[in-house]
């Protein structure tokens, strides 16, 4: 039955196209409102998946398929209103964002010169960067809606040779509206070759109010550009969050990324890395944190489709009350991929007797020549290190307290960039402070 | 200051291993409890620290605690080294993610509260920190390193006397403290414990050998076989154990 692997959408959707390609007839170009609906077909066709797709398989969006969401209205917002916004720093390039909407009185420019922001309908149109490269094969039906339905996609560029010193950050941020609402975010970042630059994409709530982000994120890494990455999911425990990040690393590229997913009710994440030249390496480091309710869903796909790449990740999950989680990390070796060589793994720290989590590593290994190794542990807190704690006068509680903040302390450990560090460290201290 | 009558222990679902120990120990004695593997000498240790994969099946262990005796048995581990306690481990714990000195910060303010005195801010504590690191020749870079990860054996036991120095326990157990340690590290670390011995306080050295009793003299050495104390002397019995073995003193038991 075809129903069963994936769930009509309501005529909502259509309602909300409508309205939407009326009011970009005469801004966009012919050729772009052309691949929006295409894209809208795309994903009408393909509908919303049930659990019965395997890669669904413990994520249930199916209330998506008819949940009533409206276009978001934007009211005025200033600077006061975002200035508790996480990780905002007057000295970074800042990149601001309300409800899908670049605000440039927000935005802080100060080296447009080497860092060129383009508005994605021109970069789409013009010569511009070659986005076959997102492979059609591999897009969702929320990739598609996306691409129906994104608003002021940006195309950010760094010149070849270019390095960045200050931080780029890029922030999504999310008003309080009347209604839920739908955003679709969607930025495409590119490095020329030898580039070097820090970047931080954050998506933010500055309400309670429920919304749905469906955000794409493509990333193309000319040959030995180097970046450093930061991915902070940080909405509020109304909202649903579903990404896709896919990072493209020509040869002698370095990637250094970092998935920190604490927001949200439900939040789905697929990160994947194609590593398209030799040469190339990766170093993932992902987090997530998530309490009462929450749900949350980290698919990665790290591609060794070149010799000599080599790929580590990390991630580290933490789980309490009723929270549900789900670590995915797939790592798929070509053939031709000589010397490929990978390594993943995942720890979970349960901190109740009723949170879940769903660990699956994969290994698609079609070559002969490599060195892949992964693993999955799931855990509670380890009785020896409470006791040697408790032996040196420290309570029980404080010692869950401090053992907990250390397991995620590993992880942002790996940040090399001390303020993220501590900006994500108050953020994770959040968490802890209304769990233990 | 401590005072242990008749104790027996066992591992949670196991066989007792400790079956009818007695011992004083008063305030400025060194002693040292010596053993062959397997007689009981780190469940002794364990127990009296409060570790959870004990079962005490018998017997009472008194501390005194301002001048009161009380019963350790009852208290949980936490609270027993905030009384004072301290049990240097014959292997130290690793913990990813927790620094040194937030883990010692966290110990020493810990205990200072229990015990009624201010708790001192970060650049005090630093000062403190400083000068102990300097007693057992470890540098500040060990601060900032998460809590025995990745440390050598010698560095890990020094560490346990690091934090032996920073707490200032009233009752030091120290587990094969000796054990793993390459001579210059075994000097160093001896070294550290004898300037800690003071008056007022007490060591209770657990041990196979007795290279670390050629640095520290204990005042009264204890022979533990099969869960029993079975010998008692002065620092006579540790030499005596070393050159004619353990089989000498089960044979005159």
């Amino acid at each position: 039955m075809k129903t069963a692997r994936t769930k009509p959408v309501s005529d909502q959707y259509g309602d909300l196209f409508g309205a939407f390609i009326g009011e970009r007839e005469g801004k966009d170009s012919v050729a772009l409102l052309a691949q929006r609906r295409a894209a809208y077909d795309r994903f009408v066709v393909a509908g919303i998946p049930t659990r019965r797709v395997e890669a669904w398989k413990y994520t249930d969006v199916t209330a998506l398929a008819d949940r009533h969401l409206a276009h978001a209205v934007l009211a005025p917002i200033g600077p006061d209103d975002i200035a508790h916004a996480p990780l905002l720093h007057a000295e970074d390039e800042t990149l601001v964002y309300v409800d899908g909407i670049m605000q440039p009185h927000l935005s802080h420019r100060h080296d447009e010169a080497l860092l060129s922001a383009t508005a994605l309908s021109e970069a789409l149109t013009e010569s511009g960067p070659d986005l076959s490269a997102l492979r059609a094969d591999r897009e969702t039906p929320f990739m598609a809606l996306n691409h129906a339905l994104w608003r002021d996609g940006l195309h950010l560029h760094l010149a070849a040779n270019g390095k960045m010193e200050r931080r780029i950050h890029v922030l999504f941020l999310h008003s309080q509206q009347s209604s839920d609402v739908i955003v679709n975010p969607r930025l495409l970042i590119s490095l020329g070759h030898h580039a070097e630059a820090s970047i931080a994409v954050t998506h933010a709530s500055l309400g309670d109010a429920p919304c749905f982000n469906n955000a794409t994120l493509d990333i193309a890494l000319d040959e030995g550009a180097q970046l450093n990455f930061c991915h902070a999911q940080l909405l509020n425990p109304a909202a649903t969050h579903i990404g896709a990040t896919s990072i493209t690393q020509q040869a002698d590229t370095t990637l250094r990324c970092m998935d920190f997913n604490i927001g949200a009710a439900l939040a789905r994440h697929d990160l994947t890395v194609a590593m398209v030249g030799p040469g190339a390496t990766t170093s993932l480091n992902g987090l997530y944190a998530v309490k009462d309710r929450q749900q949350v869903d980290c698919h990665t796909l790290i591609e060794h489709a070149a010799p000599n790449c080599s790929s580590r990740q990390l991630y580290k999950g933490i789980l309490d009350d009723r929270a549900t989680g789900v670590f995915n990390g797939a790592i798929r070796v070509y053939p031709g991929a000589s010397a490929t060589d990978g390594q993943q793994m995942n720890r979970n720290l349960l901190l109740s007797n009723t949170c879940k989590i769903n660990a699956k590593p994969e290994l698609q290994i079609s070559n002969d020549d490599v060195k892949c190794t992964h693993g999955a542990t799931v855990g509670r807190l380890d009785d020896q290190e409470l006791f040697y704690l408790a032996s040196r006068g420290i309570d029980t509680a404080t010692a869950r307290d401090m053992l907990s903040r250390g397991f995620a302390e590993e992880v942002l450990f790996q940040l090399a960039d001390r303020q993220l560090h501590s900006d994500l460290h108050e953020i994770l201290n959040l968490y802890f402070e209304k769990t233990v | 200051m401590l005072k242990i009558r008749n104790l027996r222990a066992k591992v949670v679902d196991g066989p007792d291993i400790l079956k009818g120990i007695d011992l004083d120990v008063n305030a400025g004695e060194i002693h040292a409890v010596m053993g062959p593997n397997g007689s009981g000498k780190s469940t002794l240790s364990r127990v009296l620290a409060g570790h959870p994969d004990y079962e005490v099946t018998g017997g009472t262990v008194e501390f005194e605690i301002n001048r009161e005796p009380k019963d350790l048995l009852a208290m949980e581990a936490h609270e027993r080294a905030c009384a004072g306690v301290f049990l240097a481990f014959q292997y130290p714990t690793e913990i990813p993610g927790v620094s040194n000195s937030v883990f010692l910060r966290a110990a020493f303010n810990a205990i200072c509260r229990a015990q009624g005195v201010p708790s001192v801010d970060a650049f005090d504590f630093r000062a403190l920190l400083t000068e102990k690191l300097a007693l057992i020749g470890m540098d500040d870079s060990y601060l900032e390193r998460p809590v025995n990860l990745d440390f050598s054996g010698g560095e890990k036991k020094r560490n346990e006397i690091l934090q032996m120095a920073v707490l200032a326990p009233r009752l030091a157990i120290l587990d094969e403290t000796d054990s793993g340690l390459d001579v210059d590290s075994l000097r160093i670390v001896a070294e550290g414990v004898k300037s800690l011995c003071t008056p007022h306080n007490a060591t209770l050295m657990i041990t196979h050998y007795q290279r670390m009793l050629e640095y520290i003299t204990p005042d009264i050495v204890h022979v533990l076989m099969d869960g029993r104390i079975v010998r008692t002397g002065d620092h006579t019995l540790a030499k005596a154990v070393e050159t004619r073995g353990y089989d000498w003193v089960r044979d005159e038991a």
